[in-house]
């Protein structure tokens, strides 16, 4: 038997009719998870907030808190948000101007004593005890932050919906009201559901990433499933710049400028692209020894037409210090004369001079193989 | 249906009420803005009805004539308060020279006078019989007006400058307003560049703010061609004052009609000036920098200069007439008080307060509509209820009478038919009709001040409160009513100071032997009487204090890192303050 937590089932959701904004959506959310729903602008991220929070009218689908049903498209059941338990921090923040800081946080509280206390304590650990009494303009984002989690949390709803949480604060914040965010709902043990479109934050907060685009999932994993499996080549180009290379296949194998790949599962004769993220190749100096793991891919670029037996050397082009890490442009001769320009990221200072020849592995775990659409 | 199939159907139905009810606030605020727009439309049906056409009557006589002194009468004022307005708001806002900070809010003062008391006020001063002609001869020693040539104020010119020294705050509120907000870094920009202050004034910072200061001029123009007072006192012949002429002295409301139907031409084009400025004013925010605004700290000759500059418009506009009245005042009071200023007093303040009451309803209902109904009609239909504030009161007035009389007459051939009775006219010369006037102009004021603050209070306010236990009902009384509060007040203070001070509606519509404080001043300064009157043009202008203070208060709040811990203060929409 199922107990608590969110469930959406085959939602969608259109404002102007033949163009869905959510086309057969499903989350589950269990009590206590953290999911994040990860997408660009404008895939439905946001709507699917409101139409659970109530805000919208469920059009086709079923929305259920544990076994309750709080809205159901065939039936016409629409619980109004004030009854379903579900509460809602929106981006803006929203909060009241004309009522204080604790005033704000007990708005939802109409016959509780008991979370009155939890609204002073909850304020007093998060440092903003002599805010009690202030209005919310006065404060800065991070605090208005705050105050609208603690607002949101403080009637104890049994699913709590994030929708941008931190796209307000300045990045030097982010990172400290992140943690602060997390260990908050971790302890309440609220079934959470968070919209965001910055990967690094969903990769940081959450127990499933679902990624969505034009209103669909397209990926329901961890995020270390989602960072390393990307199901499509959008999921992979989502977290950050990709080096794209085109191929086909031969044999379950894939040749490139940069190597030769596994693409075990493909037809002969499939055109694929392989994307390779910066921080997935390795670089060494010539002479040095490469660090090299099981299974990575040596990048010598193959004599692909075999017309040559020449193998012309991968150069550098440019090199800039990150800090933590660096972050190099080589250029890879594809034995045809043309030559392909490709970026890494490597730790730590690895800077060499334009010009100067590179040797490259590719670590096969950040290097994913889609067929070219 | 059995009981359980209705109640899983409770819903659904629920949705498709709510879906009527959404069309209510459609048909409501249809309904409200063809209220507004009945008045515009009689004028312009009656112009263009055939029959009794007077067009080529009126174009080879007066129509030339009012046209071409309007038109000067608009440049006039026009270029006066641009210069004053401007001047003015530069030097508060980037020069540091003693009384600047005293500047920033009593530039404002002359909006609180109205043009008419302004240019009572200055006839009493400057004809032939006035104190000023009077010295002027005794220090001379000229015996008659053969001996000497003195600026003659009951004339055009004196319109003009009367006008400009009522209106110019339009400009200095608008300017300020945008040469405030302008980023720093740019001004700065062309310094490094090599220009002077004043080339940055004239390069820089003129050209972003004007869109700012063509909204301000247009305003002033509107309020121009609105003034009957000031050029009916003068006996200029503007389309206004040739309205009254035409339908009262001429006895033709088709006449008076068709004059309105022109003016309202005028109208248009500064509507369609002002909004296309508006429009642009948004592509005029350089950077959202903001730092303390550079300030040219003037000495010696130049501060003199900045601060007669700054002081000159206040004296003028202000404290000489309120000094005047005051003074009469003071001298006339207990032969005032005898009289029947306080039965005036009574109507000013009741047909005041009933409008105020009613603008702020209206308004209210607007403005939901145009909310939650938020379709495109409902959206238009607001738009155009709110030009009302555009439309001069006089056109407005006979666009008031032509629909009551038509609907008087109905009701009355159909008593006679049904019952044999004449009922006579019902609501023609009733308070009734100068309410709707009233209300015709200034819906739009309460509307823009409700509006502004509905803004505020965000879709997602309404969301958070909602998925924190708040029904429809508590939403209203927890956050919509106590975040309104302010606004409704401002709107209601705002329509009641606006109805304090009117003038043409009232005199067109007001029933035979009733008058408010502006009608019966108007009356008696007619009359050279101003001495008597004194104190009902002084409380006209006590009361047009108050709007001048609020937004004072909200300008100072307004730029960032000015007003600290404090609430918020309800914003008020610029159109919101009317000499």
């Amino acid at each position: 038997m199922m107990i608590g937590g969110l469930h959406i089932n085959n939602v969608s959701h259109a404002f102007t009719a033949g163009s869905p904004v959510l086309n057969g959506v499903s989350v589950f959310v269990a009590p206590g998870e953290l999911v994040c729903l990860l997408g660009p602008s404008g895939c439905g991220k946001t709507t699917l907030l409101r139409v659970a929070a109530g805000l919208e009218v469920l059009q086709v689908g079923q929305v259920r808190v544990g076994e309750r049903v709080v809205a159901e498209g065939r039936h016409g059941v629409h619980v109004p948000p004030e009854k379903r338990g579900i509460g809602l921090m929106f981006q803006d923040y929203a909060l009241f101007p004309h009522l204080t800081v604790l005033e704000n946080i007990t708005f939802g509280l109409n016959h509780a004593p008991q979370r009155r206390k939890w609204a002073s304590e909850a304020l007093a650990r998060m440092g903003l005890e002599p805010y009690a009494g202030v209005y919310p303009h006065i404060l800065s984002g991070g605090e208005q932050q705050r105050v609208a989690l603690l607002r949101a949390l403080a009637p104890e709803p049994q699913v709590l919906l994030l929708d941008e949480p931190f796209s307000g604060l300045d990045v030097t914040r982010r990172a400290s009201i992140r943690a602060e965010t997390l260990g908050l709902l971790k302890e309440t043990g609220v079934a959470t559901l968070m919209v965001t479109h910055d990967p690094e934050e969903a990769m940081f907060m959450a127990d499933r990433i679902l990624v969505m685009n034009d209103g669909r999932v397209i990926q329901d994993g961890t995020p270390v499933e989602t960072y390393f499996e990307p199901a499509t080549a959008f999921v992979a180009a989502l977290f950050g710049p990709v080096n794209r290379l085109r191929g086909v296949v031969r044999g379950g194998h894939v040749a490139t400028p940069l190597g030769t790949f596994d693409a075990t599962g493909f037809k002969d004769n499939t055109a694929v692209e392989i994307l390779i993220r910066p921080e997935g190749l390795r670089l060494a100096r010539p002479g040095e020894t490469p660090e090299v793991r099981a299974g990575d891919v040596p990048c010598k670029p193959a004599p692909v037409s075999g017309r040559t037996s020449q193998r012309a050397p991968i150069r550098a082009v440019s090199a800039r210090p990150l800090g933590r890490s660096s972050h190099v442009v080589l250029r890879v001769p594809d034995g045809d004369g043309q030559a392909l320009t490709i970026e890494a990221r490597v730790p730590g200072v690895f800077l060499p001079q334009p010009g100067v020849e590179v040797q490259v592995t590719v670590n096969p775990r950040q290097a994913h193989v889609f067929p070219t659409k | 249906m059995t009981v359980a199939s209705i109640a899983a159907n409770l819903p659904a139905l629920a949705r498709r009420f709510g879906r009527f009810a959404t069309d209510g606030w459609t048909l409501g605020a249809l309904l409200l803005a063809a209220l507004v727009a009945v008045p515009v439309a009689a004028v312009i049906w009656l112009a263009i009805a055939p029959g009794d056409d007077i067009w080529k009557h009126l174009a080879s006589t007066v129509l030339p004539y009012y046209v071409r002194t309007t038109l000067i009468l608009m440049l006039g004022v026009g270029v006066g308060t641009f210069v004053i307005g401007t001047g003015t708001a530069w030097l508060v806002t980037m020069c540091r020279f003693p009384g600047c900070r005293v500047f920033e809010w009593a530039m404002l003062l002359p909006l609180a006078v109205p043009t008419y008391v302004l240019a009572y006020v200055y006839t009493d001063l400057l004809e032939y019989a006035g104190p000023v002609q009077r010295v002027l001869r005794g220090l001379a020693g000229w015996q008659s007006r053969q001996d000497y040539w003195f600026p003659e104020i009951r004339s055009l010119g004196g319109a003009i400058a009367v006008m400009t020294l009522v209106l110019y705050p339009y400009v200095y509120l608008l300017s300020r307003a945008a040469f405030l907000e302008q980023s720093v870094c740019v001004l700065e920009v062309s310094r490094t560049l090599g220009k002077s202050p004043w080339q940055g004034f004239l390069s820089v910072a003129l050209p972003l703010a004007r869109p700012a200061i063509v909204v301000g001029v247009s305003l002033v123009l509107m309020e121009t061609l609105n003034d009957f007072g000031t050029v009916d006192f003068f006996a200029i012949g503007t389309f206004t004052a040739g309205i009254y002429d035409v339908w009262l002295n001429m006895n033709s409301i088709t006449g008076a009609a068709q004059l309105a139907s022109v003016l309202l031409l005028f109208v248009l084009v500064l509507i369609a000036v002002e909004r296309v400025a508006r429009r642009g004013q948004r592509y005029h925010h350089t950077s959202s920098k903001y730092s303390t605004l550079p300030s040219y700290r003037l000495a010696g000759g130049r501060a003199a200069l900045a601060f007669v500059a700054c002081l000159a418009p206040v004296a003028l506009g202000f404290l000489v007439p309120g000094g005047v009245l005051a003074n009469y005042a003071l001298v006339h009071y207990e032969e005032t008080l005898s009289g029947n200023f306080w039965s005036y007093a009574r109507n000013s303040l009741m047909l005041s307060s009933v409008t105020a009451f009613w603008a702020v309803l209206i308004g209210l209902f607007m403005a939901y509509g145009a909310r939650l109904g938020g379709g495109p009609v409902v959206k238009a239909a607001t738009r155009f209820a709110s030009t009302g504030y555009a439309v001069p009161g006089a056109v407005l007035a006979i666009g008031v009478i032509i629909p009551i009389a038509a609907l008087d007459n109905a009701l009355d051939s159909l008593s006679r038919t049904a019952f044999g009775v004449p009922v006579g006219l019902l609501i023609s010369g009733t308070l009734f009709a100068v309410v709707y006037g009233y209300l015709a102009r200034f819906t739009a004021l309460s509307f823009g001040t409700l509006e502004a603050g509905l803004i505020k209070i965000t879709p997602s306010m309404d969301g958070a409160a909602r998925t924190l236990g708040c029904g429809p009902a508590a939403l209203l009384r927890r956050i919509h009513l106590p975040m309104m509060r302010g606004s409704a007040l401002t709107a209601a203070l705002l329509v009641f100071v606006d109805c304090m001070k009117e003038l043409p509606m009232t005199v067109i519509l007001r029933p035979f032997n009733f008058d408010t404080l502006a009608t019966y001043v108007h009356q008696f300064a007619s009359d050279e009487l101003l001495e008597e009157s004194a104190l009902g043009a002084l409380t006209i202008v006590a009361t047009g204090i108050l709007p001048v203070i609020l937004l004072s208060l909200t300008i100072a709040r307004s730029r960032p890192g000015h007003g600290g811990a404090r609430r918020p203060v309800d914003e008020i929409s610029l159109e919101g303050v009317a000499p």
